[in-house]
């Protein structure tokens, strides 16, 4: 026990980066994934809730890093649709651009 | 719910699934990393079955499941009382590591709570399958490329981790991706605490005492719990079906077969390669087998794991879902330069000192030690599994179609986590046999 303890305060001890403060998790993260671009998936949070059934994601001005990021956080945050590859199959349209989204378009 | 509310109550169902399954004779708190491994492996295993067969991976299915197992476990399943370990005296000094072992475990679970994962395939491929999984369940929209729908990529992966994965973010309540390193660090954890009852009394805790703190102190071990990689649930489950076979090639115990039939069907349904691995495991095993005559039980549980491939295998069979490593590739030796390149980059990484320390060195010095005093040559076994183990990964790699600088570098330090946690699990084996011989 004594020497749990002695790790665990150790642990405790804010060196900066320190391995145990690493294990520990460091400063922490939040919910959201660690995207590999700028992405606010904020406005996507809600959408499910608005029951959408089709969406598609028009990301073409962004690069080719970003658009799969934009794709991931669709299948993420609105599993509850199904993303279709024609914008005309969809029932809602998000544009992203510049690690933002925007719902460009919504039929209820 | 919260995060930390919601998984713990996904994982205390597990825990009670476990603690049915492993028989009344091992109820108690030091079985629990062994039970928590076991719910999970078939809660989730008999969810993403459920999903193949047309049911959606939710909440609901799963607790059916886990009710249906508890039952099983109380009323229908016989599993062996648990024999009598020998006394196994702890002194202060083994003591004492087993308390550092306890605080970096204990640190290692407040980080993985406290973490998002840092690989892009786990909140970009995996939750997200899990999610469709429960929402729309194994939809041929979403799970086979078409050119209609956004199809997932990596489609020929099973979809066990993925189900996990999604019943922790239903239990939360809302898409929080600090789930993944939250369960992967549990179950870590859990096996840690498996891999100490398991050997307990058949290996002097100072030297398992030991053989934990070499694996727990692995730095690279919580870099992937905090990744949030499928590849070690893949390997915890690997290594404890190795480790299921030992214990009963030792004692010819029933529940070890249990521990290994259950971890070797999970590990098949984690990734693809779970099912290459697991057959590796017992064909070294069946080895060291044949002279006691235990062929019997490990034919048995090898046949049920491998049969527990059959339905995924079916679905991708039926929905047309190919292999992404075609085995005609495997004839064509003009790629050769591939397997040389996957073979040095694979050989670094598992004797990478600053990620895995010096667990797989010593495993292959400890054999050879063995070896080279005892001229017998099960001795090796271990080694033997790791080389095989070995060059089905270069072997892998060698037939993948994808560039190999590019797969190397993005998968070859997670690749080799089933190695490096069986090479873990046989570390205090078989330094305790270079004691007592």
């Amino acid at each position: 026990m004594k020497t749990a303890a002695a790790v665990l305060v150790l642990a405790a001890v804010p060196w900066t980066d320190s391995p145990l403060r690493r294990l520990a998790g460091g400063e922490g993260d939040g919910r959201d994934p660690a995207f590999d671009v700028a992405l606010n998936p904020a406005p996507l949070r809600d959408l499910c809730d608005a029951k959408i059934r089709t969406y598609y994601v028009d990301a073409h001005t962004e690069t080719p890093l970003a658009q799969g990021n934009a794709k991931a956080a669709g299948q993420l945050y609105l599993a509850c649709g199904v993303p279709v590859q024609d914008p005309r199959r969809a029932d809602t349209t998000l544009r992203f651009h510049a690690g933002h989204f925007q719902v460009l378009h919504r039929i209820d | 719910m919260s995060l930390v509310a919601g998984v713990l109550a996904v994982n205390v169902a597990y825990l009670a699934v476990g603690y049915a399954l492993v028989g009344r004779a091992r109820r108690r708190a030091s079985w629990a990393g062994v039970a928590l491994l076991l719910g999970a492996g078939t809660v989730a295993t008999l969810v993403f079955f459920a999903a193949i067969a047309g049911l959606h991976a939710s909440l609901a299915v799963a607790t059916l499941v886990a009710a249906g197992l508890v039952v099983l476990g109380l009323v229908g399943l016989r599993t062996s009382e648990q024999r009598t370990s020998p006394a196994a005296r702890v002194r202060p000094f083994a003591a004492a590591v087993f308390g550092v072992v306890g605080a970096i475990c204990a640190l290692g679970l407040v980080g993985g709570f406290r973490s998002s994962p840092w690989l892009d395939d786990a909140w970009g491929i995996w939750l997200p399958k899990g999610l469709a999984l429960w929402h729309h369940g194994l939809d041929e929209r979403l799970f086979v490329p078409n050119g209609q729908f956004v199809a997932f990529g990596v489609p020929d992966y099973p979809l066990w981790w993925s189900a996990v994965t999604s019943l922790d973010v239903q239990a939360v309540g809302h898409i929080d991706v600090r789930v993944m390193c939250a369960q992967v660090a549990l179950l870590t954890v859990a096996f840690v605490s498996a891999v100490a009852r398991l050997l307990w009394g058949y290996v002097r805790p100072s030297v398992l005492a030991g053989g934990l703190l070499l694996l727990v102190l692995c730095s690279e071990l919580w870099r992937h719990v905090q990744g949030g990689v499928a590849d070690l649930p893949l390997a915890i489950y690997v290594a404890l079906f190795a480790l299921g076979l030992v214990v009963w090639i030792e004692t010819e115990e029933a529940f070890a077969l249990l521990v290994a039939g259950v971890s070797g069907v999970t590990a098949v349904q984690i990734k693809t390669e779970g099912i290459a691995e697991v057959l590796i495991v017992a064909a070294v095993a069946a080895i060291a087998a044949l002279p006691r005559g235990r062929l019997r039980g490990l034919g048995l549980v090898t046949a049920v794991v491998a049969a527990s491939a059959l339905p995924w295998l079916l679905w991708r069979w039926a929905h047309d879902v190919p292999s992404r490593t075609p085995l005609a590739d495997t004839f064509e030796f003009g790629n050769a330069g591939r397997a040389a390149d996957a073979a040095g980059e694979l050989a670094g990484r598992l004797l990478d000192p600053l990620s895995w320390l010096v667990v797989v060195p010593l495993l292959v010095a400890l054999g050879l030690a063995g070896y080279l005093r005892d001229r017998r040559i099960e001795w090796l076994f271990p080694t033997l599994g790791l080389a095989a183990g070995f060059a089905f990964l270069v072997w892998a790699y060698w037939t993948n179609p994808d560039p190999i600088d590019y797969l190397l570098t993005t998968s070859a330090y997670r690749t080799i986590d089933p190695l490096v946690l069986s090479a873990a699990v046989f570390v205090p084996l078989q330094a305790e046999y270079l004691l007592r011989r």
